[in-house]
């Protein structure tokens, strides 16, 4: 995940399949839309 | 949109205890800077040297927290690389505990005023305004602790607005004591204490505001400094997110 974060400009979060948001790398790492990315990413489950 | 509950969610239990530490740490700082600014206030109005000297040995006291704090924070980000509203969380932390030393500064500036006016003598004007300013600005800083201990956006807005008041408050102050000064010159040595006063009071809000715009960008994720309070609260009370 640190690696995505620092290589590319655009991430898209998915799960079990489905796209659950894309969006500019810095925001979905500092301010995402979702409750789903925001518990990810801050590793609260997965 | 995030609350208290989402410190303690974590795979790793860990990292919500620290989060939490730091957290609770920044609020015991916070409680403490808010009685020295009351103490201060006191100390000067009641002409009360031994408090203020009081006041100014605890402020080494909230170095030292500022430190452990600081210190605690750049820990966080080394092992944990914090994202998102964690990574907001010790940001805010972090910059938040700048703003309270300041504060604690100030009013220990407040309190060696005190024992100037002590030594020298009453000033004959001012201590109404000191009150009166001193109870808002006191009001500013419990309220954006307050904010920031339940992740209030709407109750920080209301602190950043409240600012403008004390800024026109102490501006009507300093314009009374300026007439009054130029009546009776004798004075301006007095007053002038109390100017400073003041001063440190107008700082004290700015420092609350500061805290107040720092629990906006932990609690929405957008930067509100510097944009003025109507697009402030365009921020806060615009885009709510899902939860």
């Amino acid at each position: 995940m640190q690696q995505a974060a620092r290589v590319s400009d655009y991430t898209a979060f998915m799960y079990m399949g489905k796209l659950i948001e894309f969006g500019d790398t810095d925001t979905l790492f500092t301010n995402p839309d979702k409750k789903q990315t925001e518990d990810y990413i801050t590793g609260r489950y997965g | 949109m995030i609350n208290k509950e989402n410190l303690t969610q974590h795979i790793s239990q860990q990292f919500n205890v620290e989060l939490e530490e730091v957290r609770s740490h920044l609020l015991a700082m916070g409680g403490l800077v808010e009685k020295q600014v009351n103490d201060a206030v006191t100390a000067l109005i009641d002409a009360d040297s031994g408090l203020a000297q009081q006041v100014r040995e605890i402020d080494d006291q909230i170095n030292q927290m500022e430190r452990n704090i600081d210190e605690e924070c750049v820990r966080i980000l080394a092992r944990r690389q914090p994202a998102a509203s964690d990574l907001r969380l010790i940001i805010s932390i972090s910059k938040s505990v700048i703003d309270l030393e300041r504060i604690g500064d100030e009013a220990t500036k407040i309190a060696k005023r005190a024992i100037l006016l002590c030594e020298e003598g009453e000033a004959p004007r001012g201590y109404v305004e000191v009150r009166h300013i001193g109870d808002q600005v006191r009001k500013m800083v419990q309220e954006s602790l307050d904010a920031f201990a339940r992740f209030d956006a709407d109750l920080a807005l209301s602190v950043a607005q409240y600012d403008k008041t004390v800024d026109r408050e102490y501006k009507t102050a300093l314009r009374e004591l300026v007439t009054y000064m130029m009546e009776d010159p004798r004075s301006i040595a007095r007053v002038l204490n109390i100017i400073w006063a003041l001063r440190s009071l107008e700082r004290i809000g700015d420092h609350a505001r500061n805290i107040a715009e720092l629990v906006i960008y932990l609690v929405r994720g957008t930067d509100v400094k510097h944009l003025g309070l109507t697009r402030m609260q365009e921020e806060v009370q615009g885009t709510k997110k899902d939860s």
